[in-house]
């Protein structure tokens, strides 16, 4: 008996051992020589080992992804081109600042951090968990520092100089392109009213007014939120959270319209032209309301308007979605669009890489003008098509490119932002959308906004996010008790004030300063 | 004479909850599976409600054919086979001696397991000490962090002291050693317990969410539930703390309605089919297992 319990612990102690091994990455199935795209040094007189030399496996952590990167087509693609094999590692999608920290700490050794947000970055950098990128940028980093902007290499150089990662910069497109959403208008109840599609905030509490006085339903819906981009325009505001009036940089809750925008909402709420059922609203029970044809409209972004159409079409109404874009404040004004430019996210050497001049390299690689392109949207004629300068999806090719945006390096926004629309035109539906948003386009005042450059700032890190939801928290309460408009800004103006609020503006007052003169 | 059942009040105000919270349980599942099996337009247009809507398969079988899902259940099939396996052999053989009062040293090896009951070391340095064994991104992380619940073992404890003790001496006189009374006497008399505790250990593994998120950073070994867990909140990805979009191409790519359904249902099948087999050691062995005597 004795012999059979050592035989069962000498399992257990085998099983255990076999345990501790970490799991090998199973090898790639491409023989094929890696066509290595040439990368363009600055000083290429000697064989530097790190660009002719073996490639070694890299480890990257990135973002949450809901699939696995290693199994998507462009996973191949980048093997190719960079001749790298990736091992991909992602975050989870809850906690996961939290989750990076702990790897970062814990010593894992990933030779890049991908796509990581700001904040976090930033956290890092403070811990001295980041290694100075700037001697590798300059000698393996032609590509990186062509398509980052000098505001963007600014917002991550530390005052000793150092470089601690590199920035991707959002893409929103200046011009023709950067409306992605409005509020979307039944046309069949439209044409009942015998109403055009409103374009500013005088006609379009008139259509709200006759759909409700007419079926006595509430003509507009929204997801529980205090701010309505598309109504705000008309008060001139946006998606910005920060504004310059009469010369002095304000949050948005301190913009002299405010008052006149929370009355304007409290308006649609007490008359039911805005659903009352707002504050407890999801996007799902939204949209619901629209498609089930009760309200008249609803703020849609353009990718939505296939499965509202398939919800049309299951509840039997023959009716198509036309669009108000951002409103403007009457008949005379030109309409306002805010457009954030910044960074988005960020991709850093952690102290513990094992490979950083490769990982550089490999981003790098990465980030060369025809190589995005080849992961981004595919090949032309295969995969996509340009056509008078707009670029296309050929299918079922694109079909491999979807989840493409992952694997990128980085390029030159408005280049990327131009290859980004033909993700915006992947079905016809999305593209005749799409096309509708803008094609008002040229009558928009596009005011760039730059806050997300700051998003590192340690006053806007520890601050931004609590006050922003306590300000939408209190806004749809006002909305729907009706309070005093006057009453109800002042008291979170108060309330912003004394839970941190005074330290962000001064923080971002401070950095607006110093940077105004780089915005366009 | 036969005894006359009558129905008291209470009886039917008894049955009537009973239904009640059957039925306030068992609609919100109805609820996801009519969604699995509706087209997506119903599911949009909020048109589903008990019953499937433009009845359709194809959502369920495009579930079935899902690498990242069938990868996910595989782990946690695995993880939950061999970790309830071994968290029974082990659990099995701490509770065995332990409900022997002559063990030597066995108010010392009880101190010890109820002071780890009660304090742990927590996330961070179990997240610590997997780091140092290599043990992460490791289908032996999600199995060796949950692999005994001292909770279990007290259970299955006082079952195996409530056995009588003369059944276990007749196996000695026969010349029975501890590990043979143990195989031939006392598990045989114990299956309720097992029953109940291997149920427990299962369900705890399949259900299983903290250590993939904890332990697991590669794609291929992430379990069920944090699969299911990131699909069916994938838009707090997308949205920044104002509302306004940051993720463009997540938010294009946002998974339907209907197929997060179908990936709930086809989920929860295993355990719903476990559960039958063993419900009948299942109330047996609590009951049995928390009284001594």
């Amino acid at each position: 008996m004795k012999k059979l319990l050592s035989i069962i612990l000498a399992a257990i102690l085998i099983f255990t051992m076999a345990a501790c091994t970490p799991s090998e990455e199973e090898p790639s199935d491409k023989t094929a020589e890696p066509t290595v795209k040439p990368v363009e040094t600055t000083e290429p007189v000697e064989e530097d080992p790190i660009l002719t030399g073996e490639k070694p496996e890299l480890n990257i952590l990135t973002w949450y992804t809901p699939y696995n990167m290693e199994e998507q087509p462009p996973y191949n693609v980048v093997e190719e081109i960079t001749g790298y094999k990736i091992n991909w590692f992602n975050l989870p999608l809850e906690n996961s600042d939290d989750k990076l920290m702990l790897e970062v700490s814990g010593g894992s050794s990933y030779d890049l951090l991908m796509r990581i947000n700001s904040q976090p970055a930033n956290q890092l950098q403070v811990q001295n968990a980041l290694m100075d990128i700037k001697l590798m940028l300059e000698k393996y980093g032609n590509n990186i520092l062509s398509a980052v902007s000098d505001m963007a290499l600014d917002s991550v150089t530390t005052e000793d100089g150092m470089i601690y990662g590199i920035p991707h910069e959002a893409f929103s497109g200046t011009g023709y392109g950067v409306m992605r959403g409005g509020i979307g208008f039944n046309t069949k109840y439209l044409d009942d009213l015998g109403m055009e599609l409103p374009t500013n905030l005088d006609d379009f509490y008139t259509v709200l007014k006759a759909y409700t006085n007419k079926t006595d339903k509430p003509a507009l819906t929204t997801v529980a939120t205090g701010w309505v981009s598309y109504i705000m325009a008309g008060f001139g505001m946006g998606d910005a959270g920060w504004y310059e009036v009469d010369g002095e940089y304000l949050p948005r809750i301190k913009h002299p319209a405010m008052v006149d925008y929370l009355a304007f909402m409290q308006k649609l709420y007490k008359e039911n032209l805005l659903d009352n059922d707002m504050p407890i609203n999801t996007g799902a029970t939204a949209i619901e309301k629209l498609t089930n044809g009760t309200v008249l409209a609803y703020p849609i972004m353009f990718w939505d308007i296939d499965s509202i159409y398939q919800a049309f079409d299951a509840v039997g109404m023959d009716a198509k979605i036309e669009v108000a874009t951002h409103l403007a404040k009457d008949a005379e004004t030109d309409p306002v669009i805010y457009v954030a430019q910044g960074v988005s996210y960020l991709t850093l050497v952690p102290k513990t890489a094992k490979n950083p001049e490769h990982a550089v390299n490999w981003f790098n690689t990465i980030s060369d003008n025809d190589n995005f392109k080849e992961i981004y949207i595919g090949e032309e004629g295969v995969a996509h098509e340009v056509k008078d300068g707009a670029y296309y999806p050929l299918f079922p090719t694109f079909n491999d490119y979807n989840h493409a945006d992952m694997y990128v390096g980085v390029n030159d926004a408005e280049n990327a932002f131009q290859m980004w629309q033909a993700r915006a035109r992947k079905t016809d539906a999305m593209a005749e959308m799409y096309e509708q948003m803008n094609a008002r386009a040229d009558e928009y005042k596009v005011i760039s906004y730059y806050e997300p450059y700051a998003a590192s700032l340690e006053a806007v890190r520890n601050n931004q996010s609590a006050l922003n939801t306590m300000v939408n928290d209190k806004l749809i309460q006002a909305i729907a008790s009706g309070e005093d408009a006057q009453t109800v800004v002042d008291d979170i103006i108060e309330e912003w004030e004394n839970t941190g609020g005074l330290d962000y503006e001064t923080a971002m007052k401070e950095w607006y300063a110093a940077n105004k003169d780089l915005f366009d | 004479m036969a005894i006359k059942q009558k129905f008291t009040f209470f009886d039917i105000i008894n049955i009537f909850f009973l239904c009640l919270f059957g039925v306030v349980t068992i609609l919100p599942f109805m609820h996801v599976i009519a969604k699995a099996f509706s087209g997506e337009g119903p599911v949009i247009a909020g048109l589903v409600n008990f019953l499937p809507k433009q009845f359709q398969v194809d959502t369920v079988l495009y579930v079935l054919q899902r690498s990242e899902f069938l990868g996910a259940f595989r782990i946690s099939a695995i993880v939950t086979v061999i970790g309830s396996a071994l968290a029974m052999f082990l659990t099995v053989t701490a509770a065995y001696p332990l409900s022997k009062p002559n063990l030597i040293g066995r108010k010392f090896f009880l101190y010890i397991f109820v002071f780890i009951m009660l304090f742990n070391a927590g996330m961070v340095p179990n997240y610590l000490l997997f780091n140092s064994l290599d043990l992460l991104n490791t289908i032996w992380a999600l199995v060796l962090s949950g692999t005994f619940s001292v909770f279990n073992m007290f259970i299955v404890k006082n079952y195996f002291e409530s056995l009588p003790e003369s059944v276990e001496e007749s196996a000695r006189i026969d010349g029975a050693s501890g590990i043979k009374t143990l195989l031939y006497v006392v598990l045989p008399m114990s299956k309720p317990v097992l029953a109940t505790i291997t149920l427990f250990y299962g369900v705890g593994y399949w259900n299983n969410y903290m250590s993939g998120v904890l332990y697991i950073t590669k794609a291929s070994l992430k379990p069920l539930q944090q699969y299911l867990f990131d699909l069916t909140n994938e838009a707090l990805n997308i949205m920044d703390s104002t509302g306004n979009i940051k993720n463009i191409d997540s938010a294009m790519n946002l998974t339907g309605e209907s197929v997060r359904s179908a990936t709930i249902v086809v989920s929860t099948v295993p355990i719903l089919i476990l559960y039958p087999f063993l419900q009948k050691y299942f109330v047996k062995g609590i009951t049995i297992g928390s009284v001594k005597g």
